[in-house]
């Protein structure tokens, strides 16, 4: 018997440590061997904000990741406002949402435009895409929205990459109307720019796959969801976020440094832009529900390549609430209410670019955070990553070894993965036999 | 003509942090953003980028001139200046753009900004040697020594960028 070894290796990123890598190992056609591994080494941030003041937790975790800070700024921020008791003001909860838009859209157009579209469209990356003269205007397209996001985020948070205003309270500085006004026309740009970005997603050739998934995102009565609301999902669950951890746990398995989450059944589940838009479709702006129904796609949809049309969707619907909000802000007075410690342990869900974010923390009398439990949305999908592969890898057995690669990394793409907190090396070894 | 200095690295990275530390002191140095370069007024901007983001080809319609700072690792003795214009391929690969939304590293960033023709006629890479690159703050001690003759290498770099005849590839 002959053995057939291949291998494909994808590596990245040099500036920051850390390594994964996907490897496949068939037998006759059959799978053997399939391991999303995590050898990022661990970062121990639930370890040292332990000890630390309350207020520093914002701070802290707005370092896990360059890309999302201000979900873990904001999951922090009301799991510490529940157990101190405060109470924001509509003005402070409407800025803060206007600053999640922002993080939505500098991060969605850089996933759609740079990161997922040229699998779609067969270029091996963004630079290579922009190469061609027609997709070219795409590209622009997506930096030119990237850039809004990037504007608007600043201009709240104080800088772009780990902002720096937003506290336990509110704000430490909140922006002027006229300062905000001045990104008005951007935004009205951006917002026509992600509905051509809808209708483009909406022709790119989606392999033919949708598994049977249970979708987990936040809802809410009133809006899309962005800071708050309960937990639901596909498959019946409703449930406050206090309840979160009786419902799901968190694993360590051997070949991953980041934890495998999971329902308490043991059965995995998916968070992020296309289960958060399966499941609050009534809830997307005016002019989302509008895109999605030219798209010609119908949701809810079980593919998760479709989730850069999601993607698309809910980056519309950032641009047009972000309008909305611009349109009656007046700055909160105060900006934020000062907290007074007290013992107490409090958790909270917002809706990471990625997916849920769960925070959890424990404090002392003097406002000391004793113990902190972080789940970040790469780690809640990860096992569904590894339960797709297995699903998915059979449909590309018979293409040629680099583009069934493709395929798979592509499927992996389509989940966003937040690398700075997992993967940063993808060497993908796909042994057959 | 408008020179912008940006410096890439994390401070908290040991020798990482050289293309920030030297941003910092010829901001320090250059009370004045503006200078004279042979009879031509010179303006300076400086960015400090913690690691290498598509931001950067936001800011690159206000420049002439884009001069990157950014540790080096090539077996050269630590505090070695590699210094030389840009060119298309003049960085190799790492395929960084693939798969991660972290991962741009500098060749890709400038690789597309050349693609989309919005790169500054001229692009110089200043890249320091660096000895240890290792989780921690400050510098090594060798490129702490070498500081001084770095930062001098600057005025050579601008007259360089002003030269009537272009930058040569080996500055």
């Amino acid at each position: 018997m002959t053995t057939q070894t291949r291998t494909i290796k994808v590596d990245y990123m040099a500036r920051v440590e850390g390594e994964g890598a996907l490897d496949i190992v068939t037998k006759n056609g059959e799978i053997s061997h399939l391991q999303l591994r995590i050898y990022e080494p661990p970062r121990f941030f639930e370890a040292f904000l332990r000890g630390r003041r309350f207020e520093e937790a914002p701070d802290i975790t707005a370092r896990i990741c360059g890309i999302c800070p201000v979900a873990y700024q904001m999951s922090s921020i009301h799991a510490m406002e529940k157990i101190l008791g405060l109470t924001i003001s509509p003005e402070i909860r409407a800025l803060r949402r206007l600053y999640y838009c922002a993080e939505w859209i500098q991060s969605h157009a850089l996933h759609v435009y740079l990161l997922h579209a040229p699998d779609f469209l067969g270029y091996e990356s963004g630079i290579a895409m922009a190469a061609n003269p027609e997709l070219r205007p795409a590209v622009e397209r997506g930096l030119r929205m990237k850039k809004i996001g990037n504007r608007l985020l600043a201009l709240i948070g104080g800088r772009e990459v780990h902002p720096i205003t937003p506290c336990v309270g509110g704000f430490y500085r909140a922006p002027r109307r006229n300062e905000l006004l001045a990104l008005e026309d951007d935004l009205t740009w951006g917002l026509q720019a992600a509905i051509e970005t809808v209708a483009w997603t909406a022709t790119l050739p989606f392999p033919d796959f949708a598994p049977d998934y249970e979708f987990v995102a936040l809802t809410h009565p009133d809006e899309y969801p962005l800071n708050e609301g309960r937990v639901v999902s596909s498959k019946g669950l409703d449930i406050p976020v206090e309840d979160f951890e009786k419902h799901f746990a968190e694993e360590h398995v051997a070949h991953s440094n980041a934890l495998h989450a999971h329902r308490i059944d043991g059965d995995s589940y998916q968070v992020g832009p296309l289960a958060r838009v399966n499941l609050n479709l009534d809830k997307l702006s005016p002019l989302a529900q509008t895109a999605l129904r030219q798209s010609g796609l119908s949701f809810p949809n079980n593919n998760p390549f479709v989730s850069i049309v999601a993607r698309s969707l809910e980056t519309v619907h950032a641009f047009e609430e972000a309008l909305a909000i611009i349109k009656d802000y007046e700055p909160p007075r105060p900006s934020r209410i000062i907290a007074q410690p007290q013992a107490g342990e409090g958790c909270h869900i917002t809706e990471a670019p990625r997916g849920m974010l769960y925070h959890r923390y424990r404090l002392d009398d003097a406002g000391l955070i004793q113990e902190a439990h972080i789940w970040a949305p790469t780690s809640q999908n990860l096992k569904r990553m590894e339960d797709d592969l297995r699903a998915f890898v059979p449909n590309v057995l018979e293409l040629p070894l680099d583009e069934a690669t493709l395929r798979c990394e592509q499927l992996v793409r389509s989940y966003d993965p937040c690398i700075s907190c997992a993967t940063h090396f993808l060497n993908l070894n796909i042994q057959a036999t | 003509m408008r020179v912008l200095v940006v410096g890439i690295g994390n401070a908290w990275a040991g020798d990482d942090g050289i293309g920030p530390e030297i941003v910092r002191r010829l901001q320090a140095n250059y009370a004045t953003t503006a200078v004279v370069q042979r009879g031509e007024a010179v303006h300076l901007a400086f960015r400090i980028m913690p690691h290498p983001d598509v931001t950067l080809i936001e800011t690159l319609a206000d420049c002439d001139v884009l001069v990157i700072v950014d540790a080096v690792k090539s077996g050269a003795p630590p505090g070695t200046i590699h210094c030389q214009a840009w060119q298309p391929n003049v960085l190799s690969s790492r395929q960084v753009e693939r798969s991660s939304s972290h991962g741009w590293g500098v060749r890709e960033i400038l690789g597309l900004a050349h693609t989309l023709e919005c790169l500054p006629t001229k692009v110089i890479l200043w890249g320091i040697e660096a000895a240890a690159v290792e989780p921690g703050a400050g510098l090594s001690p060798e490129l702490v020594a070498a500081l001084p003759d770095i930062v001098n290498r600057f005025d050579q770099i601008l007259e360089e960028c002003n030269s009537p005849f272009g930058t040569k590839p080996g500055i």
